[in-house]
């Protein structure tokens, strides 16, 4: 893999023609001032970024990550697939070595959408980042090693779910408190499936959390663990509402704050997740993360009403996220002496079972999966996905996963399952994901 | 008739053109230090003999202002900046002397934080002190909203009374792009001084001649400016020369379908695109020596590749330009070039052949090959370079960022099959090159003077940036500094704003005399984005962008060279 050592790859997409409703927050206009301040400001004439045009992800782009339920088209439009191809392109200009690293500034967003989608939650229909991620391993090795921190205000449950179980794959999601926030989850002890314990980190934060708390947990949690971890990629999910103004959350983070975060983290993608304080933080943001990567002096970059001491938080929050931190902390030095049994249980498989609701396309889905715990590979996966639209249609999807690096057995077996279930499931509908063949089937 | 004269690299070339073509043509050599000596020999020599009084228009394409700027000549520049929150200001201090002001303006074109006289007298003094009188201000969203940069104006008019001239940023062009807006009034007002001098002889001399037609200047758009006129935007007239050569291609060839058009001279190719005999535009402005602008420019890609580019020898391939020595050695220059390699091939009776076959001499007994072998290989090598540069500029659209959906999936590309050859080496090569792409190819008759006919055949051209932002209660056009104030209950369509944008641009073309036939207006960009507040819409936001297209003047019926495919 070649690697270029300076220049940064642009990839914006704003999706001018394009909203989930005309006053809903993902609509035409949410980057419409973010669009301003980067023209006003020359951007794209600057030497070291260079601008890529959007493309267009496949359908088996989507399947790599995706069991869409009954299929793509029904589930991702146009705008899914080019926000989806944006973050594509910025992949492409960093593994072919054009740039050092890239920012998708795409929207609509993905990190809340799960492995298996049935409509969108969250604003989200397909994950954009997991879908990039796929097709990196595919096109450029699967051997690669992968670390998301997800910086949105919100849990990336969605990227969470996709790599649950897949030890190459550390996903670390820094949110607003569960208790406080959508989709009210991600919380510390969650940690990931048998096959990749502790590669699935979660740092809920306090709200009221500023640039201060944020920064305490990178400099004592996040670097020190990538600095572990030692993945060949880092990627930013780069949600922007933990903004002191997002109109949806109730953190306190400004511009500064942001571009420090990208300084620090030095992701080699980042790829746009939510952010909806359209006027007042996006335009003013987005252009410090652009400056950070692309090494250019982003001290001036404010937004109208910030002053110094929006840094300071109470001693309440800074005590709380210490406590976090250090939670975390012992969880991560401890992940290779714990027994796993004690968590999952001695059964030769995993099983959880769990409710999921879509917000945006509210849709009820019971979701039962059973884990193998192959002792040569992460093992195949059954899953059983009931979903109740909002019509009061019911569908049923039976999916039969293969991960990477499965193992012979582990691969027959799984094939075999997908058979005997296409056989005896008349009216439901079958899907085998097999991530190690790239084989994707349906009984469609 | 039209008078044209065209400044060149080398060569002033002069035309007379009736309405059906060339009735009289001059060519001097152009003096770079004193252009409006060679622009006065042209203008005599042409004219000889032609009654003034039917000469209804004059048509001037020069480099003066490319040149003054490339050489960087000029007055010295204060300039202040309201540069607002971004990137580090420091960046963008291109003038003699600089003030930076902390009064700035948002994306809506609301005041954020207000101007301070003080500091406005403060930079004066220090203006003073070195004597400088030429001065720009540039804020940053002045093009939302110009009441800072006439502030500042007012100040320094009453606190200076002694300089010469205030140019302002949102005047110059309605595009956002702070660090270009920047460049581009400092350029202007950098060459104010050299570019009035200009016009002044220009019309004394004019007037010496009894020629009292109104004179027009070329401008990088293809488009024409009233001399007068140019004395507020300079820098609109620089990079002149190749928009001279693209409206020569259209005047003299027409084609419904998208064609390159390569002026190939002794040094440098300029390559352009036509798409129906509309030529395509530099996406964000052009790039004036080191300085990127928001300058509108036609579309052109230069090459170091030419009829008299020097051929050598590194290692064992042959290198083709960028430099140029002399002429052909078939012409007694003294090195090998292209057009000695076509000589070689006695694919055309110019110069000496057997001075061509000798100074191919020493690379033939180098790469131990007979010397038509190597003139085959240079050939086949400018065919590459040229056809490399085709791909090039064809992919530069192709994957031109879009924004929205629509756009992305409508996957424009150019599909070329003409080529238009202008400059002298031209029938030699162009005809190579189209065989090899499968293309037709057109080589215009008057093709040594095609430069001088495109000056003469351009019409004016403007074009304005209307923005309407019924939220923040305003409509404004920046090139013309107007800003009406709306009611909150208005209620303008993107319709009624486009209506709005034509009607503006239709009432200066009559300001400007534009004859009506030559008014063509076309609105290149309509945009429109409801503003949501909480969950009501309370507004609406639109951009609209208006333009007189460059093309060929009514006046000119010249019989064109048809190509159908």
């Amino acid at each position: 893999m070649k690697r270029a050592n300076k220049g940064t790859g642009l990839v914006f997409f704003p999706a001018f023609d394009w909203a989930i409703s005309a006053t809903h927050p993902e609509r035409e206009e949410r980057l419409l001032y973010t669009r301003d301040q980067i023209f006003e400001e020359g951007i794209m004439d600057l030497p070291n970024i260079k601008e890529y045009r959007a493309g267009i992800a496949s359908e088996k782009d989507v399947q790599r990550v995706h069991i869409c339920v009954p299929n793509v088209s029904a589930v991702a439009t146009e705008s899914h697939l080019i926000s989806a191809g944006g973050a594509i392109a910025a992949a492409d200009a960093v593994l072919q070595g054009e740039v050092k690293n890239a920012f998708a500034l795409v929207r609509p967003p993905g990190h809340h959408a799960m492995r298996v989608v049935h409509g969108a939650r969250g604003f989200c229909n397909i994950n954009n980042e997991s879908i990039m991620v796929e097709y990196i391993r595919k096109k450029y090795g699967n051997h690669l090693k992968i670390a998301f921190v997800d910086t949105d205000a919100h849990h990336a449950d969605g990227t969470q779910d996709i790599y649950y179980n897949d030890p190459e794959v550390l996903h670390i999601s820094i949110h607003q408190d569960g208790r406080t926030l959508y989709p009210g989850t991600g919380f510390v002890d969650e940690l990931g499936g048998p096959g990749a314990f502790a590669s699935t980190l979660n740092v809920p934060l306090p709200p009221n959390t500023t640039d201060e708390g944020l920064h305490y947990v990178l400099d004592n949690f996040v670097l020190p663990v990538l600095e572990e971890f030692k993945p060949d990629l880092v990627i930013n999910a780069a949600g922007q509402d933990n903004h002191y103004t997002d109109p949806l959350t109730n953190m306190k983070i400004s511009a500064q704050g942001y571009a420090q975060l990208n300084e620090k983290l030095k992701p080699d993608i980042a790829v746009l997740q939510g952010g909806y304080s359209i006027e007042g933080a996006l335009p003013y943001v987005n252009v410090g993360i652009i400056l950070a990567m692309a090494g250019i002096d982003y001290s001036y970059v404010k937004e109208p009403d910030y002053y110094p001491e929006r840094r300071l938080q109470s001693d309440r929050v800074t005590e709380q996220i210490k406590r976090t931190v250090e939670q975390l902390q012992t969880i991560w030095s401890k992940r290779n002496s714990v027994d796993l049994n004690k968590i999952f249980g001695k059964g030769r498989y995993y099983e959880r079972y769990r409710r999921i609701y879509y917000d945006t396309d509210g849709i009820q889905e019971e979701q039962k999966e059973k884990i193998y715990r192959c002792s040569e590979c992460t093992g195949y996966r059954l899953i059983t996905s009931k979903a109740r639209l909002f019509t009061g249609r019911k569908q049923t999807a039976h999916i039969v996963l293969i991960p990477h690096h499965a193992c012979r057995s582990c691969q027959e077996v799984g094939l075999e399952e997908f058979h005997k279930l296409k056989k005896n499931e008349k009216s439901d509908f079958v899907y085998l994901q097999d991530s190690e063949n790239d084989l994707y089937l349906s009984n469609i | 008739m039209i008078l044209a004269i065209d400044v060149g690299g080398t060569h002033t070339d002069a035309v007379l053109l009736d309405s059906t073509g060339v009735v009289g043509s001059a060519k001097v050599p152009t003096k770079k230090e004193d252009l409006l000596e060679c622009v006065l020999q042209a203008i005599d020599q042409v004219i000889q003999g032609c009654p003034v009084e039917q000469i209804e228009k004059v048509n001037l394409s020069t480099t003066l202002t490319t040149n003054a700027i490339v050489e960087n000549k000029g007055e010295k520049v204060g300039l202040f900046i309201l540069p607002g929150p971004g990137i580090n200001p420091q960046t963008l201090l291109i003038g003699e002397e600089n003030v930076i002001l902390s009064g700035y303006i948002d994306h809506r074109g609301r005041e954020v934080a207000p101007i301070y006289e003080e500091e406005i007298i403060r930079g004066i003094e220090k203006l003073k002190e070195k004597n400088i009188k030429y001065i720009a201000v540039v804020g940053k969203f002045s093009t939302r909203n110009n009441k800072h940069e006439l502030a500042v104006e007012r100040i320094i008019r009453k606190n200076y009374p002694q300089i010469e001239d205030v140019v302002l940023g949102h005047t110059l062009s309605g595009s956002l792009n702070f660090p270009r807006r920047v460049a581009t009034a400092y350029l202007s007002t950098k060459i104010k001084k050299i570019h009035k001098n200009f016009v002044y002889s220009i019309q004394d001399a004019l007037k010496i001649r009894n020629i009292s037609a109104p004179v027009y200047l070329l401008k990088a758009d293809g488009g024409t400016v009233e001399l007068i006129n140019s004395l507020h935007k300079p820098v609109e007239t620089a990079l002149s020369g190749p928009a001279a050569s693209i409206m020569g291609a259209i005047s003299l060839v027409d084609y419904n379908g998208t064609a390159i058009v390569l002026d190939i001279g002794g040094t440098t190719t300029d390559l352009a695109i036509l798409v129906d005999n509309v030529p395509l535009f530099q996406p964000k402005g052009a790039i004036i020596g080191d300085y990127k602008t928001l300058v509108r420019a036609l579309y052109t890609k230069s090459f170091g590749l030419g009829g008299d580019s020097v051929v050598s020898l590194v290692g064992d391939q042959l290198k083709i330009g960028p430099e140029r020595m002399g002429p052909a050695a078939c012409l007694g220059g003294p090195c090998p070039t292209p057009t000695d390699a076509f000589s070689v091939l006695n694919l055309t009776d110019l110069g000496k052949r057997e001075l061509a076959v000798a100074a191919y001499q020493g690379i033939a007994n180098s790469l131990g090959l007979e010397v038509k072998e190597v003139a085959e290989m240079v050939l086949d090598k400018v065919k590459k370079i040229i056809i490399g540069h085709i791909n090039e500029a064809i992919n530069e659209f192709k994957d031109q960022p879009v924004y929205t959906i629509h756009e992305l999936l409508e996957n424009f590309t150019l599909n070329p099959d003409l080529l238009i050859g202008i400059g002298g080496p031209a029938h030699l090569i162009i005809p190579l090159i189209a065989s090899e792409l499968n293309w037709l190819y057109s080589i215009p008759k008057d093709t040594t003077v095609a430069n001088a006919i495109g000056a003469g055949c351009a019409r004016t051209t403007a074009i304005i940036t209307l923005r309407v932002d019924t939220a923040e209660g305003f409509l404004s056009i920046p090139e013309y500094s107007y800003r009406e104030t709306l009611s909150s209950s208005s209620r303008i369509t993107i319709n009624e704003a486009e209506a709005m944008a034509v009607d503006w641009i239709r009432k200066k073309a009559s300001e400007m005399s534009i004859p009506r036939s030559d008014l063509d207006v076309e609105i290149t960009e309509s945009q429109s984005f409801n503003v949501v507040d909480g969950f009501y819409t309370v507004g609406r936001i639109m951009d609209i962008t208006a333009q007189i297209k460059p093309g060929i003047s009514s006046m000119i019926s010249i019989d064109k060279e048809a190509v159908s495919k």
